[in-house]
């Protein structure tokens, strides 16, 4: 199994409207990294729905999904956004911890459309695997997480980008 | 990625919990993968010693026909049972963020049965621990697993 190779984390000392990672490398220690793995863990005070972006383009990210949840009880879809999906029942209240976990394949190569493989995860709400990708070739050299609904994540919230060797 | 330790349940005994004491404290999350064959086709998580029955748990179950979704206070995660094909074992991936805070800790869990027949199950699994110490044991069990089974813990940091 190829290791994680720890890139940048940040762990919010106050409440933020957006996490951002930039001048992301395409290597490592000697290692040429191909995969990027991003784990998001954190609590919004109000409706939240978070949603990954590259290069700070919010264009057009297709996505599938489906998932397990408390109302419907199974869903699946098909849509657009404003960047990588992991959550569609996303969260609403500070006492729901999230879990999201997005794989960026070939983050770094110049001939393909970056396809996203995620979980998110809201035990008080839903379990979802979703797959989006950005239509654009560039190789991502930045990551702007943010919520939808325009909530911050709070105090403690924490993000961790990886690299994987290939 | 660090390998903290594998247990295999030896070629002649079955063993009905296994258990991953005195974690590092040095990483971020815990990545438990298991490879597992066992009398009930399924195997519960719990963390520090405490009750399987601790959770908040939601989780999404296909059979290959249907799809159904369903909640517990335990985190479930299905397996392949013994009496299934023979020689085969269910995978399960096991993720526990941020396992050294003193917050409630979410899973996540990914995991399928293997079996050559229609009863066999994929599902995906999100969990919430009512406690909030910091994970320093994470046991599986509440089955006999069967000799072969497999289960390995991980330290991402």
């Amino acid at each position: 199994m190829s290791s994680y190779i720890p890139i940048a984390s940040q762990t919010l000392n106050s409440s933020a409207a957006n996490v951002v990672f930039s001048s992301i490398p395409t290597a490592l220690n000697g290692k040429t990294l191909r995969d990027l793995v991003l784990v998001c863990e954190f609590t919004t005070a109000q409706a939240a729905t978070a949603r990954v972006v590259a290069n700070n383009d919010f264009s057009s990210y297709p996505f599938t999904g489906i998932g397990g949840n408390t109302t419907s009880p199974v869903w699946t879809g098909t849509s657009v956004a404003e960047g990588f999906v992991a959550q569609e029942f996303g969260s609403s209240s500070s006492t729901e911890r999230v879990l999201l976990t997005f794989h960026i394949m070939d983050y770094a190569t110049t001939n393909k459309q970056k396809v996203c493989l995620a979980r998110g995860n809201n035990a008080s709400r839903a379990t979802e695997l979703i797959k989006s990708r950005w239509v654009n070739t560039a190789a991502i050299t930045s990551l702007f997480i943010y919520n939808s609904g325009n909530s911050n994540f709070q105090t403690g919230s924490t993000f961790s980008l990886y690299g994987i060797e290939g | 990625m660090q390998l903290v330790s594998t247990f295999t349940v030896p070629g002649t005994g079955q063993t009905d919990t296994i258990t991953f004491s005195n974690i590092p404290q040095t990483g971020r999350d815990l990545l438990l993968l298991v490879s597992s064959r066992d009398n009930n086709q399924r195997f519960f998580v719990g963390l520090n010693g405490g009750a399987y029955t601790a959770f908040s748990f939601i989780r999404l179950l296909g059979d290959g026909s249907s799809a159904t979704s369903n909640t517990s206070t335990r985190v479930t995660v299905t397996s392949t049972s013994t009496g299934h094909t023979a020689n085969t074992f269910g995978n399960a991936a096991i993720t526990i963020a941020n396992y050294t805070s003193s917050t409630s800790k979410t899973i996540s869990v990914d995991a399928v049965t293997e079996n050559n027949a229609s009863n066999a199950f994929q599902m995906i699994g999100a969990g919430a621990s009512n406690a909030t110490a910091p994970v320093t044991s994470v046991a599986i069990g509440d089955t006999i697993f069967e000799a072969g089974s497999t289960a390995s813990l991980y330290i991402i940091s």
